[in-house]
């Protein structure tokens, strides 16, 4: 399998504390989610949207090698994804609040995207700025937020990633987004 | 706040939304005391909390299409070349075309393939790859194959040579159709007439091995073919012994060629069948195949073998000590008969028959015999009966043997099998979303569950139609089910919904929760012993076990990375509940789905055959015994193959019994089976590749076909002459083909290996642009396929083509997530997008003067029409959709544009270009939807005049079928047997 051999290295040098390991996970991250999204946008071609949740596992299974990975590198895989989408998101939406054009922080591609998105649109640049902030506050609702919001990882992938129970991982998204609500709420965003 | 505050205003949150809302002031006001600014911070979460804060739930599905879009637009390296599992069809070794597999057995793969040179299909037995690696053995073999390739006999499958090429060693052997003796011996004992009529021919092919000096040394019902005609072809002659002295036999992966070490001695053959002589491990003779018929001919009049066991070892004590039970034998078996029988079972084979043809003359002794006690009976019945065994060997025989099939007990009437469909009413269709089963048949056969109406990206409800009711009902209080299967006992259906795998009554009643299931559902089933396998999308894990009544799941199996395994899926659990049939998908688009068994107790798995979605159903049969069938799925059939589930061995080829079957892109089929052999699925159309044809729609709604072949066709495109439509063809790879209006004729334009589409016609009809390669870059040739093909644009970000200015100046395409307009250069210069002409949206189309370009944009929230002008795009915008509208296409008259409204219905919408303004007037529908339409692509064309529109059309599965309608099927198994006629006489 051609996968870089260093992922599964890197992800057990920054569990063990080298912080400069995520900067070269994230672009080996970065080019094997976009590998897999062209290749399943050119393969399949149908009524088709990728789901983050999907290629973030399928980059997983394609990168890492699992026999040799312990659970918290497992944890740090799917945040490093996360934040990779996080990342995209936030960067796609500076770029088009630069540009400034129609009326506000969406530029969809293809039809059909906007009907989710449309009237309840939530400001990803907010969000961001806010998320930075909770981490100041609660690393771990941070994390799961990150996971929950960006990976799209549900309740029980979360919690499995997080190494927490379902219920505990319930109550902490709960907490997470009552008080990014609240800080949202205060800049005047919904 | 403070960090130092944070744990505790979290704790009272937590404690406090635990609480009902009546009783937080108190409990706050108790737990906070003075502290006012604690008591404001945690009563501001509350009241967040009680806030919708579902808009964080949904960002990922809000954000998908855009991520999308951001993750596609670049490609930086290469896709990794993965190896494929076997060999592929196409792939070409010697003079042979491999066609398909058509099983895999002790002694390797088995392929179907085509001999270009002299034009028919052979069967290729592929050799594992160490047999060629060692020299002398591989010589040895060369030589036996050699000389086994000169027995030329019209009742033995012959050996035509051995081929080596293309690094792979095979075996040409005949291609022998139908099911094998072994399946016709599992669906109950033989007629005398049939089974005497199978034996003499059996003896006359190992006679005439026999006098080349030829033994074939693993005669068994499994190695020998019954043909349509009733001709018998014994397969195998000799490569027992040419298999011998391999280095190593893999005792696991070959139950049916075992070999274990007896004295120092490889015993090689099949325990059931082996002679005494062979048990012991003791040179061989011919006098083994002796042995041999016997057992087979005993096994063919009581329909089980005279020395079986369960284990080899005592099959082999059995072989050796003990006398077979001839009071199974019918008990008016003829006693020419018997003494065959007695005479070929002897353990000392010096006292044994000795000679297959001193066999077959006892053989004809009792057909004679039986003829002269014929023609002192009632010799007018003959005529009625006569047409049950028309057609099986000589008159001789027939003659001779319908005597005995009178003295026989008259067999019930062959049970027709019969159909019936399942529709879903107007209104509620089945609902084929996500990656799994959608329909279920209750064991009992008594009840059909589906999944109907709800969403594509949240589960449905559930229908549940008893099978003598003409309406079904919804099953109470499920509304995002997936993957629905029943409870052994039929009382109970069980489900993925919400995250959770759950369980709900057949009746309808409270639904219960049995378990929280990461990943999306890839099917579920549950055994006699009340355990539930289910099967997730998550990574790294496979199938997971869990308690019927709820509990914490247990892992089951992983998926072996190394070897490309992506995911575990679809599992089916086996009678008694110690093992599970299930299908492996592996990474990359080359490697198909494998069935696979695990055991569940020692967690050994073992690959079966290729396919998916496999079920196994012993099936009972009138003579009071049950038949043994795997079924799965492979290239949109249903297969049926006898299967032996101790040994999970494929008793013969399968044998498609159902066509049309809606397949899913990875590998779950709909189809179902009950313990009582019914049959259920469904046809219709889940995924791009099924086929569609292109059709002419008038204003009026009426439909014309263009006579195009049914194919998967996407985003045609009519030549501005209107005579040729280039369209993009679905299939491995995407590619561009041409119909030609007049000529009618079809044919494929572009090869590119990575796919092609996307085409856009030159204004002088002469040439095609269109995307290709990774990442998709504009390309352009003749659209006769002539010259070379010229790549226009070279980028890291990939663009699709969607419209060229009547003029040829500029394209219009899309690059993620905005339209670009590229120069066609005509001085050298190369093509590139120009930067200030940027703006989001997609599926742009220039007015016919060029001077207009509509396009879709959700810049409003909703996604909708709007037009600029050309080339001064920031020179004004109209809107010219009201309430939503996609793919615009103007009418090459100018005064109209059409496009499709939220609803997918065509929609025009009268405009003027006078002058430099523009304007639009009131949209109106011109059809309503019903034809293919899908993202990336614009799926319709106009016609030049504007009064007709090119669109594609789902084709039904078969003629008259409604797409998404279920057929139960039953006594599909008589429908196997029938196919038959040699064995199918009662």
């Amino acid at each position: 399998m051609g996968s870089p051999p260093n992922v599964t290295a890197l992800l057990g040098e920054w569990s063990r504390g080298d912080r400069t390991a995520l900067s070269q996970l994230l672009p080996v991250v970065y080019a094997e989610l976009r590998r897999i999204a062209t290749r399943q946008l050119r393969s399949e071609r149908a009524d088709h949207t990728l789901q983050p949740t999907a290629l973030v596992h399928e980059a997983y299974i394609r990168l890492v090698d699992q026999r040799h990975v312990d659970w918290q590198s497992r944890a740090h895989f799917f945040g490093v994804a996360s934040q990779v989408m996080r990342r995209l998101l936030v960067d796609h939406a500076r770029r088009h609040d630069a540009v400034k054009r129609g009326d506000g922080v969406r530029a969809v591609s293809i039809d059909e995207a906007s009907d989710l998105a449309a009237s309840n649109q939530i400001p990803i640049l907010a969000l961001d700025l806010a998320l930075d902030r909770l981490e100041q506050v609660d690393a771990e609702l941070a994390r799961i937020v990150e996971l929950r919001a960006f990976g799209g990882l549900t309740i029980e992938a979360a919690a499995d990633v997080l190494e927490v129970s379902p219920s505990t991982a319930k109550r902490q998204w709960r907490v997470a987004k009552a008080w990014l609500h609240r800080e949202l709420a205060a800049e005047g965003q919904p | 706040m403070t960090d130092e505050r944070w744990p505790r205003v979290k704790a009272l949150f937590e404690a406090a939304a635990d609480r009902p809302a009546h009783e937080r002031d108190a409990f706050l006001a108790a737990e906070t005391g003075d502290d006012e600014q604690l008591r404001r911070d945690v009563e501001s979460l509350l009241a967040s909390d009680a806030s919708d804060t579902s808009l964080l739930d949904q960002l990922p599905a809000a954000h998908a299409p855009v991520l999308s879009g951001l993750l596609a637009e670049d490609w930086t390296a290469p896709e990794p070349a993965t190896p494929a599992a076997g060999l592929p069809p196409g792939l070409r070794l010697g003079p042979y075309d491999i066609v398909a597999l058509l099983g895999a057995g002790a002694m390797g793969e088995v392929y179907r393939a085509r001999d270009t040179k002299l034009n028919r299909d052979v069967a290729l037995k592929v050799l594992p790859a160490r047999f060629a690696l060692d020299p002398d053995y591989r010589a040895r073999f060369t030589r036996e194959a050699q000389v086994l390739a000169t027995l030329n006999h019209p009742n033995i499958g012959a050996i035509y040579g051995l081929e080596a090429s293309n690094g792979a060693d095979a075996l040409v052997l005949e291609l022998v159709d139908g099911p094998t003796l072994a399946d016709r011996i599992a669906l109950g004992p033989l007629s005398g007439a049939d089974a005497l009529a199978v034996a003499h021919q059996i003896a006359d092919a190992v006679e005439a091995a026999h006098e080349k000096g030829i033994i074939h040394r693993d005669l068994k019902p499994a190695n020998i073919k019954v043909a349509p005609d009733g001709v018998v072809k014994v397969l195998d002659f000799g490569l027992a012994r040419v298999w011998d002295g391999a280095p190593h036999v893999d005792l696991a992966a070959s139950p049916s060629l075992t070999a274990s070490g007896i004295g120092g001695q490889t015993l090689l053959g099949t325990p059931t069948y082996m002679s005494p002589e062979q048990a012991r491990g003791q040179s061989l003779d011919r006098r083994t195949d002796i042995w041999s018929f016997g057992c087979v001919l005993y096994e063919m009049l009581t329909g089980g073998p005279p020395f079986a066991a369960e284990t080899i070892s005592d099959s082999l004590a059995a072989t050796l000590e003990h006398e077979p039970d001839y009071s199974r034998l019918p008990a008016d078996t003829p006693a020419p008969i018997r003494r065959v029988l007695r005479r070929c079972l002897e353990k000392d084979r010096k006292r044994r028959l000795d000679s297959a043809a001193a066999v077959r003359l006892e053989i004809d002794d009792a057909i004679a015999s039986a003829e002269a006690e014929a023609n002192t009976r009632a010799s007018t019945a003959s005529r009625r009966t006569t047409a049950g065994v028309v057609g099986l060997v000589s008159a001789l025989a027939v003659a001779a043997l319908v005597t005995w099939a009178l003295m026989r007990p008259a067999p019930a009437a062959p049970t027709l099998p019969s159909r019936f469909s399942i529709v879903p009413p107007p209104g509620r269709p089945a609902n084929v979303s996500g990656s799994a089963r959608d329909i279920a048949l209750s064991p009992d056969g008594r009840h059909v569950v589906y999944r109907f109406g709800g969403s594509n990206t949240a589960g449905s409800p559930l229908m549940v139609r008893a099978i003598d009711q003409l309406e079904g009902q919804p099953l109470a209080g499920v509304d995002g089910a997936y993957a629905p299967f029943f409870s052994p006992d039929s009382q109970w259906i069980g489900f993925f919904e919400d995250g959770e795998l759950r369980k709900a009554p057949v009746g309808g009643g409270p639904t219960v929760t049995l378990a929280a299931v990461i990943g999306g559902p890839l099917g579920a089933s549950w055994g006699d012993d009340n355990a539930i396998v289910y099967a997730t999308d998550a990574p790294e894990t496979g199938l997971w076990r869990v308690s019927a009544d709820g509990g914490t799941p247990a892992r089951l199996t992983t998926p072996d990375v190394a070897r490309h395994e992506i995911a575990h899926a679809f599992p089916s659990v086996l009678p008694g509940g110690r093992g599970v049939l299930f299908t492996i998908l592996a990474t990359g688009e080359t490697e198909a789905p494998q069935v696979a068994f695990v055991d569940v107790t020692t967690g050994r798995r073992k690959t079966i055959v290729g396919g998916s979605q496999a079920e196994y159903v012993d099936v009972p049969r009138p003579s009071g015994k049950t038949a043994g069938y795997l079924l799965f799925a492979s290239a949109g059939t249903v297969r049926a193959v006898p299967f032996d589930a101790k040994r999970l061995d494929l008793l013969a080829m399968p044998v498609p019994i159902v066509e049309g079957l809606m397949t899913k892109p990875r590998g779950a089929a709909n189809y179902a089976v009950s313990r009582a052999g019914t049959l259920l699925y469904m046809s219709g159309t889940a995924d791009q590749t099924a086929p569609r044809s292109l059709v002419w729609v008038d204003r009026k709604g009426h439909e014309e076909p263009l006579g195009a072949p049914l194919r998967a066709y996407g985003t045609p495109r009519l030549s501005p002459d209107g005579t040729r439509v280039a369209t993009e063809v679905y299939d491995r790879n995407t590619d561009i083909w041409i119909w030609d209006v007049t000529r009618q004729t079809l044919r494929r334009l572009t090869f590119e290996p990575d796919g092609d589409g996307m085409s856009v016609w030159t204004p002088d009809g002469r040439g095609i642009i269109y995307e290709s390669g990774r990442p998709p870059n504009l390309y352009r040739r003749a659209a006769d396929g002539t010259g070379t093909v010229e790549r226009l644009i070279t980028s890291a970000m990939g663009q699709w083509p969607t419209a060229i200015t009547p003029d040829g100046t500029f394209l219009a395409g899309f690059d993620p997530p905005g339209l670009i307009f590229v120069p066609l250069a005509r001085d050298g210069a190369r093509p590139a997008p120009v930067a200030d002409m940027r703006f989001p949206g997609a599926f742009a189309d220039f007015s016919p003067n060029g001077r207009y370009v509509a396009y879709q944009s959700s810049e409003s929230g909703r996604v909708e029409i709007y037009v600029r002008p050309f080339p001064q795009v920031d020179g004004g915008r109209w809107q010219v959709s009201a309430a939503g509208g996609t793919r615009p296409v103007w009418a090459k008259n100018g005064r109209e544009l059409f496009y499709l409204d939220a609803s997918n219905a065509m929609t025009s919408v009268p405009v003027s270009l006078s002058g430099s303004t523009f304007s639009a007037g009131k949209p109106a529908t011109v059809f309503e939807t019903k034809y293919v339409q899908s993202n990336p692509s614009r799926h319709y064309d106009v016609s030049a005049d504007g009064q007709r529109f090119l669109m594609i059309k789902d084709a039904p599965a078969s003629p008259g079928a409604m797409p998404a309608s279920m057929v139960v099927v039953e006594h599909w198994v008589e429908e196997l047997t029938r196919r038959v006629p040699a064995t199918n006489a009662p």
